[in-house]
């Protein structure tokens, strides 16, 4: 397992985030995308927004996790390459916020994921929905304990 | 080309790069042609019906809210406009107003987020990077008078929570003046510029007779040339007050609702403008109200469309039904008339030129890192970038390529 | 038009079939037999132009399912509200996708969730809800949440 530091640092030079939104109010995702523009550009720090799950290094999720969310979120997971991560953004991915006592919501995103993947590392951004700023700051400390 | 044999069925999603949400499209297509198309729309379903009538009618409008993060203001203000109508109240001027300056406000961010990822689509991320960029003082805007980016949680049933703070006004005057420069210039660069008219002209387009028919409202209606919008049909609010103008256009394609959308950004700055000269004094709400057995229907004109509200009550605290009609709920099945027939490239940009929202706390409080100081904002972020890139380039060895001052 | 206009103009061509009820100016609620529904949302369509169905609303009543349609008219400030009362358990209505497109999608989330069964919809598909709850009506009265949530086997709550 000598191979790991080396695919730890890469990782810190430039994580490639791949991003789901899963069933939330969509506020968290345009809060991620606004870390992509020009004010925020977390681009120069080397993180890159991905198109596949294969890619991708870290996982940013926003929103509860719908009952038809949870396959496709289990098996997205699944998908990617270790070491992995996720960043839940929001107070709906850490908790389910608002809509804990919905009918059709099935749990909060780490729960979802532990079912397939016990070993699943997360780090919790709280808000609703989180400032740009608290983001980048909560990617940075993910990176941090990688 | 028609053969059915040479039939594909293309899946979409529910996780894919070009949505922020989780939906599902399945094209059929012959060659390059769609030939048919179907929606799952139950990967964003919560419930959210349920649970607000398991609330207190101030509770609901909290909750809508989070019904979708760029019409936080619509929801809260449009229930708020169904319980109005059951008591058959008017809400104090001031409180019109307050509610006027947030829907434009959040009128404004939504039209040029539509505009960046209108650009995003079709591959042209300068338009992405440039209206994003623009959208930033709006959502400082935002922070500034209510305290929050997005949801405000300001309204309440007859009238608003809290009041603005009036010190602040200078200030969002200039970012508002200056706002109103530099998205002029966006709307005059995006409509002259030849690429995007060789691209959107004659794409997607939704005739009069079928915009009438799938009933589709806001932007994608004023576009294919039918004058509604909730603002001058039933004026709420201080809309009656204030001077603008209603833009439509009668192509019906995917250019006409960029036109649309552009040109309210500017009736939106206008409307913003008088609003913050003329804000009346008074009460801003009308105190305690009791909700008495009855129903009423609530409009308001969201950046996407028409929303509208029914709401009915038992007489007690709660609504015993509250339906919520998003305006993407009837703009988004709208892609059958627009999308058939339509070589694959242009679907995707078809799909996103009705502003689809599929699902439609923090204070302001500076928030401690965990090495103390607060945390990076913009400044602080170029300044590490420039960090980096200076580090980068001696262990490189090589010179910096730029100055850092 | 105004709402009282709209009123009579329905009074006097479907007769003692409609009970007209004007809330204000601009808000119209008609009682009308399930049968009588198309009938009714064609006179609205042709006598008043612009005329859209904007919404539907399903409510799980005492009595009955109630399904009221609202139309909007593009221009002016009506909303008119077709209102029929459907029984219980079968609930079945006729659909209205034939008249307009605008009812496919709202008929189908109806039918998910309170199991009104449109007839002569042309798609009968699920549209919002979750296949885990297929045989779920979560809009009924009765529904539960948290036993629905203990027989399929999920953890309520966080």
């Amino acid at each position: 397992m000598h191979v790991a530091p080396i695919f730890g640092r890469a990782l810190r030079r430039s994580p490639w985030v791949f991003h789901v939104g899963t069933s939330g109010c969509n506020n968290c995702d345009i809060e991620i995308a606004d870390c992509l523009s020009p004010r925020f550009d977390v681009e120069r720090f080397g993180v890159r927004l991905v198109g596949s799950p294969r890619h991708a290094d870290v996982m940013l999720i926003s929103g509860p996790v719908s009952m038809a969310c949870r396959r496709p979120l289990q098996e997205t997971w699944l998908e990617m390459p270790r070491p992995r991560a996720a960043l839940l953004v929001g107070v709906c991915a850490c908790s389910m916020g608002a809509y804990r006592d919905a009918y059709s919501v099935a749990g909060p995103a780490d729960r979802v994921i532990r079912e397939v993947d016990p070993e699943a590392r997360f780090l919790y951004v709280p808000g609703c929905p989180p400032k740009p700023e608290t983001i980048i700051a909560g990617l940075v400390k993910l990176l941090e304990e990688i | 080309m028609s053969d059915p044999a040479s039939r594909k069925v293309i899946e979409i999603g529910p996780f894919h790069p070009l949505l922020e949400e989780p939906v599902g499209f399945s094209l059929t297509v012959e060659g390059e042609r769609v030939v048919a198309i179907d929606a799952r729309m139950d990967y964003i379903h919560k419930g959210l019906e349920r649970l607000a009538q398991e609330r207190t009618y101030d509770m609901v409008p909290i909750l809508l809210e989070r019904i979708c993060g760029i019409c936080s203001v619509t929801h809260s203000v449009c229930f708020c406009h169904a319980v109005e109508d059951l008591l058959g109240v008017e809400i104090p001027a001031r409180a019109a107003y307050i509610r006027t300056i947030l829907g434009e406000l959040e009128r404004l961010h939504s039209h040029l987020l539509w505009v960046g990822l209108a650009g995003h689509f079709i591959g042209y991320n300068t338009v992405f990077m440039w209206s994003w960029k623009y959208r930033e003082p709006v959502c400082d805007l935002f922070e500034m008078l209510t305290g929050h980016r997005q949801n405000s949680a300001l309204p309440i049933v007859g009238g608003v929570r809290r009041d603005l703070p009036v010190e602040y006004f200078p200030e969002a005057r200039r970012i508002l003046d200056e706002l109103a420069g530099q998205t002029a210039r966006l709307t005059a660069a995006v409509l002259d510029d030849p690429v995007l008219s060789a691209r959107l002209r004659g794409v997607g387009v939704l005739a009069r007779e079928a915009a009438l028919d799938f009933g589709v409202v806001g932007p994608t209606a004023r576009a294919a040339g039918l004058a509604t919008d909730v603002r001058r049909d039933e004026p709420y609010a201080a809309y009656a007050e204030v001077e603008w103008d209603l833009v439509t256009r009668d192509e019906g394609d995917v250019f006409a609702k960029a036109v649309v959308r552009l040109l309210e950004i500017a009736e939106s700055i206008r409307i913003l403008r008088q609003c913050f000269d003329r804000l009346p004094g008074g009460p801003i709400n009308l105190g305690t109200l009791h909700v008495p057995r009855g129903e009423g229907i609530g409009r308001y004109e969201a950046p996407r469309g028409e929303d509208v509200h029914y709401v009915r009550s038992n007489g007690t605290n709660m609504p015993e039904r509250l339906k919520v009609r998003a305006p993407s709920f009837v703009n988004i099945p709208s892609f059958k008339a627009s999308c058939l027939g339509a070589p694959l490239a242009d679907v995707l940009i078809t799909l996103a030129a009705c502003d689809p929202c599929y699902s439609c706390t923090e204070r302001a409080v500076v928030l401690q890192d965990r090495r103390g100081g607060p945390l990076p904002g913009a400044p602080e972020l170029l300044a590490a970038s420039r960090r980096r890139t200076a580090e980068l380039a001696r262990e490189l060895g090589r010179p910096p390529d730029l100055e850092l001052e | 038009m105004e709402a009282h206009e709209v009123g009579n103009g329905l009074r006097e061509a479907f007769g003692s079939r409609v009970e007209v009820a004007v809330a204000s100016p601009k808000r119209l609620y008609v009682r009308v037999a399930a049968v009588d529904l198309p009938e009714a949302a064609r006179w609205l369509r042709s006598h008043l132009p612009g005329c859209r169905l904007a919404t539907s609303t399903g409510i799980d009543l005492r009595d009955g399912i109630g399904l009221f349609h609202h139309f909007a008219v593009n221009g002016q400030s009506l909303v008119i509200t077709l209102k029929t009362l459907l029984e219980k358990p079968a609930a079945r209505a006729p659909s209205l996708a034939r008249e307009t497109a605008a009812a496919d999608w709202i008929e189908r989330e109806i039918h998910d969730l309170l199991g009104v069964a449109f007839e002569g919809h042309p798609d009968e598909r699920r549209l919002v809800k979750a296949e885990a709850m297929a045989d779920e009506l979560p809009l009924r009265r009765g529904f539960d949440v948290a036993r629905f949530k203990e027989r399929i086997g999920e953890r309520p709550g966080f």
